[in-house]
């Protein structure tokens, strides 16, 4: 409440509220009254026992009004609190103040314990300055405190890598790029970081400045959990190392179509790939007027391989040539688009006859989104160009590059050479680049259109990467294709985790995974070891419900805790209780990560010191604090038990009197 | 049961030892065993129940019945029973007294029974008389004075030692695995050694003589040796007869080597100086390895110990490689003498091997004359010095060609070829292949890249560019007169001619003293300045008379080359070489042809291209500029060779169902099939690397799981060979199958090793084929979506 009046007497202080005040007048007159009898009631007794009833009477009701209106005494410790935070490496010279969990410096620990910073404030109310010292506080601290303290801090220096980034989960096939910031304050020679993997191997280097990004690339060769390190090395000298964790999940064999005008070596060898691996194959190919060779290949059963919606509807990628899609009739090229709308993906490969037709009629590149040039540089349509080209994929954030010298790649080198068809791609209509070459040259773009996307491209003979030992290039372009383009699974996912290095034992973990069906779906998380001599290498925790927003939509998220470090088997579990994926997780100990969490750190506290200053009125702080209560209640009853012991006297000896 | 043992009063009752042998009435006594007889029960039950209890708990603990610890607890118990219930020490006298004091009804009277009746008094006769019924109760009936037996002593003592039993039991079973887990392997769970396995003391590995390498001894287990070396293991331990040693390689053979225990102490120390054979007597395998292997010990069959689980070991083999040659001098694989020039030159080469080289030599081929003339001649050649050096030996040659017997002209082909001093098979390898050539007169067209001419383009872009300007020119004949039309016409005919000289210069011609060849390819040339209707091909139209020979062929490039004396000697020798049709369709589009001889079929055409220029007819020379432009194209390309079609003769097409549309015959086809991926066992290898990663210690395994071993542990045995490193893994792999658990023992880093190994050990990712995993639309950003699309149409 309020204060109406606030009273001071030499170092006391009172503020009473109305409330407290008409209290006090209350309790006051009705004290008086009581005292006028008592004195009364004791007129038969000598004058130093009224005089005694009469300041045992005045000393309760004094007491009584001092808890209503509790005296306030200046606090000693207002003004400046010390927080000692991690990374302190001395004392403030009045060694006082408090410590937070985690702080590890000898000195600190007599100094009061914090388990949270909100908790300072509750022992000294009065606080309106904190000196922190050490690298300060967390996002999540920081919000436990008022933003009108006045702060003073000095960040020490920081060495290691930080706001380190990666891909806790990728798909087999994914690069895995770790991006991040090396803070070596003090220093200013160039740094060589070096990504090693399991074996102990550099896969990627980078030299770079301190305070500059970085930028490393790997590409796991094994599905599953994958660990690598971060190491910085100065003349050979390791000074850093951290590790960099994660999942490489296994992806579903697709089914493909592809309707092809002639037998082509292109469809020979995509063939071979997509069903090594599983895939299912429907091929079509006309050898005549009207004649059609149709293949099943991983099939079972008699399909038949036609434009039929409940066919495209199980298909997930089509792939036709220019000829054939000319050929199609209106009510068939319908059909497909339908199906396209509703998630099929559509891959036409540019031939003479569609490029011709493009040029002729721009119309038909509506679809592709795309409009077709005569390519100047190479006219001759009989030589075409042989092209260099580039997968691009328009998710890739671009990480910019030290300007210092760069160590040998190991992937993100560009496809070999092949030719092109001899037109200029321009794109329109919101189409978007898939492939490029090394003079930019759009080569393959795509367009959503529905829940799918349709997809043209210039390129030939791609079976050449595959002839020619570029296995690895053939199979990363038909892979990156069939990820942009195809039809996307509808079976529920686990997504990445965000910030990779927030995976700490007893901190909240949101867990989110994609629901396109929009089922019921919760996830089980528990700690691996493999020092368990039991057959189940996991203890399950109870499966937390991931909810989907209120405003709708095919994410749903629920949040975790685990109290435990070391690698984590996240499930992903149905309505039903069965796994539908699982992956594995890294969850951070405490020396793991230390720079890029002091880093996080520093950062928050600095936008925290920024709010503080920006806040026109500072806290003043409060300069007292109330006297301990349980002061004023044993006076209370230091009145009230001879006030007690005398009303029975009273009573005893009237009655006495009564009976003679 | 308490028995009041108190001594009996001498003044009452006498010496019971003389009074009880003449004068004890006889139901006392009876009554005195009686009871005597009881309390040796109870004594005998307790001892029994103690007894029992010390059996039982001696059979779980030593694993069998230890009757002689049971009597003894019985015995002892019976002596403790002895003490404490004392049925050795009653008396009458003190069984009277125990009477009177269970029974209050004799009144004290027990006494009066141990004297006899003659002797009493007669108040202790009428005494007597007053308590006799209660006396005859006595004999009739036990109760009240007899004890009963009590059971709840040995009892108790049973349970509570089957108790104790039954717990020792229970944590004896705990401790062992359970026989459940053990049946339902099909393979048993290895046992940790509780079989004494012999200890290695040493491998003793002697070299190949030929590597002239000194044996040498090693402590440990896992063991790098040379081809070829042979191997001696030397156990200590017992019964070591029942041992053998057993040595897989790359090839999964499996060879098994008993240990033969040492004749004497001598003889185990005999071939090793140095060490005390008196204190490390044992036995010993031998073996010899070529390959990388896995060893380890092995009980034999039948020896009772095929639980026994080993470990296993490495042996890597250093192959014995190759000779390494390298040519020092010359610096250039290809060396060039002009015609005059002294053809000396220094051959060095550096020759290193692992343990030695025992030949070397120099094979040579001489090549004489040129085109369908070349003729060769093979020599082999010694170096005439040597010395070693750092790098190895060094192996110096002096070469004059003269020598040779080489000329101008030739060409001399020169490699090493170097033998090792393997004894069996010497492994040999050659240098790479130095040319030599002794040029002629007229420099090499060919370059050193094999392209016909370096300079060529400089000269297509000029051939292109009078093509340009002849067509410029006959677009602009309308509007020019006809004295600059022919003006121009010439002076491109000069351009041209200009052209074919500085062309001409490479391939021999010879220019400025005499008018340019007509008729090369075409007939006289007309008024109009053409000559007959300007068919290129009609330059084969006055090859009627030319000679074939026999090794002239159609091959007009090679033989043309440098060295052909009479090669423009003639114009007739040029139409004979030139003018002839090489369209045959049975030899291909272009049969072996230099670039020389098609840059002379260019300057053919540029001939008869400056021909109609200069004659004002640039209609006509413009096909010439342009087969002239097709030849040099050609000549760049003519580095290509084609052959001869064989084999397939394509039936004749008949021409009564050609382009008729009949598509009765051509049906459509459906054809199914399963892809058959190509067996590649070191997808294995990920498997296994993720199954590492995922296992816990001491985790039983599976058949599948073992079968998986197996095979990872014979890639990666597959892989030592080339990579050495790999057979640690191998061994630890052999190790887990052997022991049929995740165990890898002492080793605490064996796992990390293992996974390093399996990782470096895995091939380029191929990615597979797979489902698009972008996040789909959902329906509320898909309405987001066309409301801003509805909006940027209506802005617009």
């Amino acid at each position: 409440m309020t204060p109406v009046v606030s009273l001071s007497f030499g170092t006391v202080h009172w503020s009473l509220s109305t409330v407290a005040l008409a209290a006090s007048v209350i309790w006051v007159l009705g004290q008086l009254l009581v005292m006028a009898m008592a004195w009364s009631r004791r007129r038969h007794c000598s004058v130093w026992r009224r005089w005694w009833v009469l300041g045992l009477n005045t000393w309760v009701t004094g007491v009584v009004l001092l808890l209503i209106a509790p005296p306030q005494l200046p606090d000693p410790h207002v003004g400046s609190v010390t927080l000692i935070t991690e990374g302190a490496t001395d004392l403030p010279a009045d060694n006082t103040g408090y410590r937070l969990a985690g702080v590890s410096l000898e000195a600190a620990e007599t100094l009061p314990l914090l388990h949270t910073p909100g908790q300072m404030l509750l022992r000294q109310p009065g606080t309106s300055q904190v000196q922190l010292v050490g690298h300060g506080l967390s996002a999540a601290d920081w919000a436990t405190l008022p933003s009108d303290l006045t702060l003073q801090w000095t960040p020490p220096e920081l060495h290691g890598l930080t706001d380190l980034e990666w891909p806790t989960v990728l798909t087999v096939g994914d690069e895995l790029r770790v991006s991040g910031l090396l803070r070596w304050d003090g220093g200013q020679s160039p740094l060589n970081l070096s990504l090693i993997d399991v074996s102990g191997r550099s896969v990627d280097t980078q030299t770079v400045l301190p305070g500059e990004r970085f930028s490393l690339q790997a590409l796991p060769p094994v599905v599953g959990p994958v660990e690598y390190a971060v190491q910085v090395l100065k003349d050979d000298v390791l000074l850093n190392s951290e590790p960099i964790a994660s999942f490489v999940r296994a992806s579903e064999p697709p089914r493909i179509m592809i309707w092809q005008s002639a037998p082509s070596f292109d469809t020979q060898q995509l063939s071979r790939w997509a069903t090594d691996t599983g895939a299912q194959l429907l091929v079509r190919t006309q050898i005549s007027r009207d004649r059609f060779l149709s293949q099943r290949i991983n099939l079972s059963g008699d399909i038949a391989i036609s434009l039929a919606p409940s066919l495209l509807a199980t298909v997930d990628m089509m792939v036709l040539d220019g000829r054939q899609w000319l050929a199609l009739g209106s009510a068939d090229r319908s059909s497909l688009l339908t199906a396209v709308s509703e998630g099929l993906g559509l891959l036409v490969l540019m031939d003479a006859a569609l490029g011709q037709a493009m040029v002729n009629d721009p119309s038909i590149g509506d679809v592709f989104g795309v409009a077709l040039s005569p390519d100047v540089e190479s006219p001759d349509a009989e030589s075409p160009d042989i092209k260099s080209p580039d997968i691009k994929s328009p998710d890739n954030a671009a990480i910019e590059r030290s300007p210092l010298q760069r160590g040998q790649l190991v992937t993100s080198t560009p496809l070999p050479p092949v030719p092109v068809s001899p037109w200029s791609m321009t794109l329109t209509g919101g189409a978007q680049t898939l492939t490029i070459d090394d003079r930019g040259e759009v080569l393959e773009a795509w367009r959503q259109q529905g829940l799918g996307r349709v997809a043209v491209s210039r390129l030939r003979d791609r079976f050449r990467w595959a002839t020619s030992g570029a296995e690895t290039a053939f199979s990363r372009y038909w892979s990156n294709l069939l990820a942009t383009v195809a039809r996307p699974s509808v079976t529920a996912r686990l997504q990445p985790l965000s910030t990779p290095t927030d995976l700490r034992p007893f901190e909240r973990l949101q867990i989110c995974a994609d629901n396109p069906k929009q089922q019921p779906l919760s996830v089980n998380f528990a700690a691996l070891s493999l020092s368990s001599t039991s057959s189940s290498s996991s203890v399950p925790s109870a499966p937390v419900p991931l909810i989907a927003p209120t405003t709708g939509g095919s994410v749903a998220c629920g949040f975790l805790w685990t109290a435990e470090s070391g690698w984590h088997a996240l499930t992903l579990l149905d309505g039903e209780g069965s796994a539908i994926e699982q992956l594995n997780v890294r969850v951070w100990g405490g020396d793991e990560h230390q720079p890029d969490r002091f880093a996080r750190r520093q950062r928050a506290t600095r936008e925290a010191i920024q709010r503080s200053q920006s806040i026109s009125q500072q806290r003043k702080g409060d300069e007292f604090a109330p006297i301990n209560p349980w002061w004023l209640w044993g006076a209370l009853l230091a009145g009230i038990v001879p006030l007690w012991l005398e009303r029975r006297l009273l009573s005893g000896r009237q009655s006495d009197a009564n009976v003679s | 049961m308490s028995l009041n043992n108190t001594s009996p009063n001498p003044v009452l009752m006498g010496n019971d030892s003389a009074h009880n042998r003449y004068h004890q009435p006889v139901s006392l006594a009876s009554l005195l065993a009686q009871l005597k007889k009881r309390l040796w029960v109870q004594a005998a039950l307790g001892s029994l129940s103690v007894g029992l209890v010390v059996l039982a708990l001696s059979t779980q603990v030593m694993g069998h019945p230890m009757p002689i610890l049971g009597l003894g607890s019985v015995l002892l118990t019976l002596g403790f029973h002895a003490i404490r219930y004392r049925p050795l020490r009653w008396t009458t006298a003190t069984f009277a007294q125990y009477l009177n004091r269970r029974i209050p009804a004799l009144e004290e009277s027990a006494g009066l029974w141990l004297l006899p009746e003659s002797s009493l008094t007669t108040l202790q006769r009428l005494q007597r008389r007053r308590v006799a019924a209660i006396w005859d109760e006595l004999e009739q009936s036990s109760q009240g004075w007899l004890p009963p037996v009590n059971v709840r002593e040995p009892l108790g003592v049973l349970a509570v030692g089957l108790v104790l039993a039954g717990t020792y039991a229970l944590l004896a079973l705990d401790s062992k695995p359970s026989d459940g887990v053990l049946a339902a392997l099909d393979k048993p769970v290895a046992q940790d050694q509780a079989l004494a396995s012999p200890s290695l003391l040493r491998i003793h590995v002697e070299p190949p003589v030929y590597t002239h390498l000194p044996a040498f001894t090693v402590t440990e287990a896992d063991v790098t040796v040379p081809e070829g070396a042979t191997l001696r293991w030397f156990y200590r331990g017992d019964q070591l007869s029942n041992w053998q040693l057993v040595l897989s390689d790359a090839a999964r053979r499996d060879r098994r080597f008993k240990l033969q225990q040492a004749a004497n102490k001598q003889d185990a120390g005999a071939s090793m100086a140095g060490h005390n054979a008196n204190s490390e007597a044992g036995a010993s395998a031998v073996a010899s390895v070529d390959a990388t292997s896995l060893y380890y010990l092995a009980p034999s069959v039948g020896s009772g110990n095929d639980d026994y689980s080993p470990t296993v070991h490495s042996i890597r083999v250093t192959l014995d490689q190759p000779p390494r040659i390298r040519v020092v001098t010359p610096s250039n694989t290809r060396v060039e003498f002009a015609k005059n020039a002294e053809p000396l030159f220094d051959y060095a080469v550096t020759i290193a091997d692992d343990y030695g080289v025992t030949e070397v030599e120099i094979r040579a081929s001489i090549a004489k004359g040129s085109g369908e003339g070349v003729k060769f001649r093979d020599a082999r050649f010694v170096f005439e010095h040597s010395r070693a050096i750092d790098e190895g030996v060094l192996y110096e040659q002096h070469w004059d060609l003269r020598d040779l017997g080489m000329t101008p002209g030739d060409e001399l082909y020169l490699f090493t070829r170097a033998y090792d001093n393997h004894p069996e098979e010497p492994h040999t390898s050659r240098s790479d292949t130095v040319v030599v050539r002794w040029l002629d007169e007229i420099p090499e067209i060919v370059g050193e890249d094999g392209l016909a001419i370096s300079v060529m383009p400089e000269y297509f872009k000029s051939q292109r560019q009078i093509i340009i300007e002849t067509e410029q020119l006959l677009a602009d004949k309308p509007n020019l007169s006809p004295q600059v039309f022919v003006a121009t016409s010439r002076a491109l005919g000069v351009d041209q001619g200009a052209l074919k000289e500085r062309y001409g210069q490479y391939v021999g011609d010879e220019f400025g003293e005499s008018e340019a060849p007509q008729g090369l390819i075409d007939g006289p040339v007309t008024a109009s300045g053409s000559n007959n209707d300007g068919n290129p091909s009609g330059d084969h139209d006055d090859h009627d008379g030319h000679d074939h020979g026999a090794d002239d062929g159609h091959d007009h490039g090679v033989g043309t080359s440098a060295g052909d004396d009479g090669l423009f000697a003639k114009g007739e020798a040029l139409m004979a070489r030139f003018g002839h049709d090489h369209g045959a369709a049975d030899i291909g589009p272009i049969s072996r042809q230099s670039p020389v001889g098609l840059m002379k079929r260019a300057l053919a055409n540029m001939w008869d291209a400056e021909l109609h220029l200069r004659l004002g007819d640039p209609q006509t020379a413009l096909p010439f500029e342009r087969e002239a432009l097709r030849y040099f194209d050609l000549a760049r390309k003519a580095q290509r060779i084609y052959t001869q079609r064989l084999g397939f003769e394509p039936p004749p097409i008949s021409e009564d169902r050609r382009l008729t549309g009949d598509l009765t015959d051509v049906q459509s086809k459906v054809r199914a099939q399963q892809a058959t991926p190509d067996s590649n066992t070191k997808a294995v290898l990920a498997n296994t690397y993720r199954w590492l990663l995922s296992t816990p210690d001491n985790r039983v395994f599976s058949t599948s799981e073992l079968a998986l071993l197996e095979s990872a542990t014979a890639v990666l045995t597959d892989e030592a060979e080339a990579r050495p490193g790999f057979i640690r893994a191998a061994a630890l792999l052999t190790q887990l199958v052997r022991r049929g658990r995740m165990d890898f023992g002492d080793c605490s880093d064996c796992r990390q090793v293992l996974q390093q190994t399996l990782w470096s050990a895995l091939p380029p990712l191929v990615v597979p084929a797979g489902q698009a995993l972008r996040s789909q639309p959902n329906s509320l950003a898909e309405r987001y979506q066309a409301r801003l699309q509805q909006l940027r149409q209506g802005a617009k």
